[in-house]
């Protein structure tokens, strides 16, 4: 091999050693934890697919939960995003430096989500999109849910007029949940804020919430939510914890009911309410309101 | 330049490009080693100690995805919230435990950091 040829090929090798391979996608973080359906697709394969464990996610990849699932998604910066049954996501935007911070934007179209913020951040905030509103996030841990299970929640909580003519596809309803101004470690306190078409405003305490009844609305709130709304959104984030449950679900059926055999123990017909006195029961976690 | 300094120079570029641990490649290897409920509580705890409590919280969550029976994945989480100061939060998560699933020590040890949740929630 002459001198030149050999300089070449050494030199190409070394290029394409170094410098990244061309990839189909960008990663932005993998599945962390899938409890049931989780299914992918995206542009190249539009066709959904399983998601795997520790599988590769990319930005735009669609996910998608089935019934009585949930899917803990882990990106780069060690953000978190939990979301529960038959819900929707997508990861739109994601820088990160590793030195600096990272921004996250998101869009949450269906379903119940939990996001928390990974580490350090100086490059700006996060956002989640959905139908109704934008939730911009510092920090912060946050926790969402859109459609009927929204409405059932704020049908238990001081706002519950809000549900009135509320849309059961797109009312979402969204929560802060810390780090509070007392929070111990490395974790700064957080902060939302909530936008609609409609109007904006800012959750700044843990259990802090406000809801976006519809499209064009202004977000009703802030209001403190009560513990047994945060068990029900607990839930439906986390429906497969919640089957588990018993106490979570006798909070969510009412003790009577579960003195008559609700949970499957049979048994004990006094005093209690048939399962048919639920109110409603949702068809894909299976409990019930 | 040689052959040989050619070669050199490629060798050490190629060093370079292997020896760079991408972010992805980093949280996988953290994933796979992991895979386990009991591990993953293991890094909570670590994480936890260690001041990363938004990492650890993620972590004992993930737990709970690996074994949703792991009833000390489940103080640890309520213990976490109430770290983050999520006083509601940590009462709610309380309020689903009952202390006769604990060790005393336990308990007694995760009640002491958040007793205003645990009175509110806690059977």
């Amino acid at each position: 091999m002459a001198l030149r040829d050999f300089i070449r090929s050494a030199a190409l090798l070394a290029l394409s050693l170094t410098l990244p391979v061309p990839a189909l996608a960008q990663a932005v973080g993998m599945a962390s934890a899938v409890v049931h359906e989780a299914k992918l697709s995206n542009a190249r394969a539009p066709a959904p697919h399983q998601l795997a464990l520790r599988e590769r996610v990319a930005l735009a990849d669609q996910i998608q939960t089935g019934k009585q699932s949930q899917l803990q998604l882990t990106l780069l910066d060690r953000s978190v995003f939990s979301i529960g049954a038959n819900a929707r996501l997508t990861i739109d935007r994601f820088v990160y430096d590793p030195a600096r911070g990272r921004s996250v934007g998101a869009t949450a179209a269906k379903g119940a989500f939990r996001f928390m913020s990974g580490r350090p951040n100086a490059l700006g905030g996060s956002s989640i999109g959905t139908p109704v509103a934008t939730i911009g996030i510092r920090g912060t841990i946050v926790e969402g849910v859109i459609g009927q299970i929204a409405i059932d929640i704020i049908k238990g909580e001081t706002i519950r007029a809000a549900a009135k003519d509320a849309d059961k596809d797109n009312a979402t309803l969204v929560v802060l949940r810390g780090p509070g101004a007392a929070s111990q470690g490395d974790a700064q306190p957080g902060a939302v804020a909530l936008a609609s078409t409609g109007g904006a405003l800012d959750l700044t305490a843990p259990m802090q919430a406000a809801f976006v009844p519809r499209a064009g609305a202004a977000p009703v709130g802030p209001f403190t939510i009560s513990q047994e709304g945060l068990l029900k959104l607990r839930d439906a984030i986390f429906p497969d914890l919640a089957r588990d449950s018993g106490k979570t679900l006798r909070t969510l059926l009412g003790v009577g009911a579960v003195a008559a055999g609700m949970l499957g123990g049979g048994g004990g017909s006094s005093g209690g309410t048939s399962p048919n006195a639920c109110a409603r029961r949702d068809p894909a976690t299976g409990q019930c309101y | 330049m040689t052959g040989r300094t050619a070669f050199a120079l490629a060798l050490a570029l190629a060093g370079t490009a292997t020896a760079r641990a991408e972010p992805i490649d980093e949280l996988d290897q953290a994933l796979a080693a992991t895979t386990t409920a009991a591990q993953t509580l293991d890094s909570a705890r670590q994480q936890a100690a260690a001041g990363q409590l938004l990492v650890a919280l993620a972590s004992t969550e993930r737990a709970l995805f690996l074994d949703r029976k792991s009833q000390p994945a489940r103080l640890l989480h309520a213990a976490l919230l109430c770290q983050l100061d999520d006083p509601g939060g940590a009462a709610a998560e309380f309020s689903l435990l009952r202390k006769g699933d604990f060790k005393k020590a336990d308990w007694q040890a995760t009640t002491a950091q958040c007793p205003a949740a645990v009175i509110k929630g806690a059977k």
